[in-house]
């Protein structure tokens, strides 16, 4: 940039700051300013549309941290192609199908990596979480019914009592009974806990029903303990990740500062650079920033009272 | 302005007298033929507060009227052509169906940009963000922002000008990626 069209831009900016409170005399003196050279008014009108846009975005409370919309693995492209050239919206193909052809869909997959969790509506309205490494599949034409092939799930079941929510995992059922409830199955494994309502847990000849606080183990063996648990630690992995897919670095520092609660700012050398992945909130903030930071591949160091991210 | 015990002349009147020097003003920041269009508009609101209350400074609220209905021309300009590439993004660049639906994409381009807006002014630090804030958004000027923060003026200043350049840099080298 030479130095005229630089100085102009600093004439410019000047004028973006100094309109905000001007009177009579400061507007005219602005259109002298204007008058001046035409190069002026073609510097000023992009830093005031920029100013505008950026006051607008402000204005405007700050969205949270949020839910990423879950695709399953399996698309059903050709459907959407067919049905909803432009907008389809998965959740909406699959309901669309169902309405169209019961009886004929084959299983759709909702799967997460590792490190990633998830939350979707299910067709029915049932809401869904999936903590990482997670495969939760609807099977076949009934919205009610999925199964767990493994991972961890959390459930916020539309009840509807001539249709109970069925999650099957492993050898047994679960029926929800009006419901929240997290369910876990790995090698260790099946865990149930339920925070709200109740479910039916049905295995063989065995059934119990779990009411809020109620958690149940089923080890590798086929053996089953039943525990108490705090209803408000069901699933309480959802609350302590952030999970990012190309995400600007800017928006990654924003939620740590508030999950955190302490400043974390960003050098200008790392605007734009994007993350994926996810972050654990689950430690004291100097480890969570500083995992974080690993993570990103940046380096934290302390800036006052929060942190500053800048290239490693 | 010099009429210190009178009422404040009605805008009307001051549009009437000083309609060569708003025309001129117009022209001048670069509207081109759509002056007298702009002029016109302008026009049609100072009718819609006839009987209202007038305010104070008419003649800089009428310059003031005139930036921005300028201003709000060249950003639904602006906006309309970000839609029309994005439009040929969707239509033109891959599989019906198997693209990402576009309602739901805008609809997370403009929560992102908030996110991003609020974010790069949080990223500005303290005390320039707090200025930049009150300035900006709050509408303060400089000289309470200062008795507020114990700052002098000029430190105000400062921080106004490097948030001011910092936020249009990086709001326009977005428009432009």
């Amino acid at each position: 940039m030479t130095d005229a069209n630089n100085r102009i831009r600093q004439e410019a900016l000047d004028w973006v700051i100094r309109l905000r409170h001007a009177d009579a005399a400061d507007w005219a003196a602005f259109d002298a300013w204007l008058g001046a050279d035409s190069a002026h008014a073609d510097a000023y009108w992009p830093l005031a549309t920029a100013d505008a846009d950026v006051a607008a975005a402000l204005a405007q409370p700050l969205p949270s941290a949020e839910v990423i919309a879950l695709e399953p693995v399996r698309k059903r492209r050709w459907l959407a192609a067919a049905l909803l050239p432009i907008a389809a919206s998965v959740a909406l193909a699959v309901g669309l199908w169902w309405t169209l052809a019961p009886g004929a869909l084959p299983d759709t997959v909702f799967e997460t990596r590792a490190g990633e969790t998830r939350e979707a509506s299910l067709p029915d309205g049932t809401r869904v979480a999936l903590n990482g490494d997670t495969r939760l599949v609807l099977e076949g034409a009934d919205p009610r019914r999925v199964r767990l092939e493994r991972g961890e799930a959390r459930f916020a079941v539309v009840h509807r009592a001539d249709a109970p929510f069925v999650v099957s995992v492993g050898a047994a059922q679960l029926h929800d009974i009006g419901t929240v409830f997290d369910v876990v199955r790995d090698g260790a494994g099946v865990r149930v806990a339920v925070a709200e309502g109740a479910v039916q847990y049905r295995e063989g000849a065995t059934s119990l029903r779990l009411n809020p606080g109620d958690s149940l183990t089923r080890g590798a063996n086929g053996t089953i303990r039943t525990a108490r648990i705090a209803p408000a630690d069901v699933a309480a992995w959802r609350a302590r990740r952030l999970t990012y897919d190309q995400v600007p670095l800017e928006l990654v520092a924003a939620d740590l500062a508030r999950a955190t609660g302490v400043p974390v700012t960003l050098d200008t050398g790392l605007a734009g650079r994007r993350f994926s992945g996810g972050l654990h909130l689950d430690a004291p903030p100097e480890a969570v920033i500083a995992r974080a930071a690993a993570l990103m591949g940046v380096r934290a160091r302390r800036d006052g009272t929060g942190w500053r991210l800048s290239e490693r | 302005m010099n009429a210190k015990n009178a009422a404040p002349e009605t805008l009307e009147a001051v549009f009437l007298r000083d309609r060569t020097r708003l025309l001129g003003f117009l022209v001048r920041a670069g509207a081109g033929a759509e002056a007298e269009d702009l002029m016109q508009e302008a026009w049609l609101r100072i009718e819609s507060l006839r009987g209202r209350e007038q305010p104070d400074q008419p003649l800089s609220y009428l310059y003031r009227l005139l930036h921005n209905l300028m201003l709000d021309r060249r950003r639904s300009e602006m906006r309309s052509a970000r839609r029309d590439t994005e439009w040929a993004d969707i239509s033109g660049g891959s599989v019906p169906g198997t693209s990402e639906e576009p309602d739901t994409d805008r609809r997370m381009i403009a929560e992102e940009e908030i996110r991003a807006v609020h974010v790069a002014v949080t990223a500005l630090g303290e005390p320039t963000a707090t200025i930049f804030r009150r300035h900006r958004i709050d509408g303060i000027v400089q000289r309470r922002i200062a008795e507020e923060l114990g700052l002098g003026v000029s430190t105000v200043e400062k921080h106004l000008r490097r948030a001011y350049a910092a936020l249009l840099d990086w709001r326009s080298m977005r428009d432009e990626a």
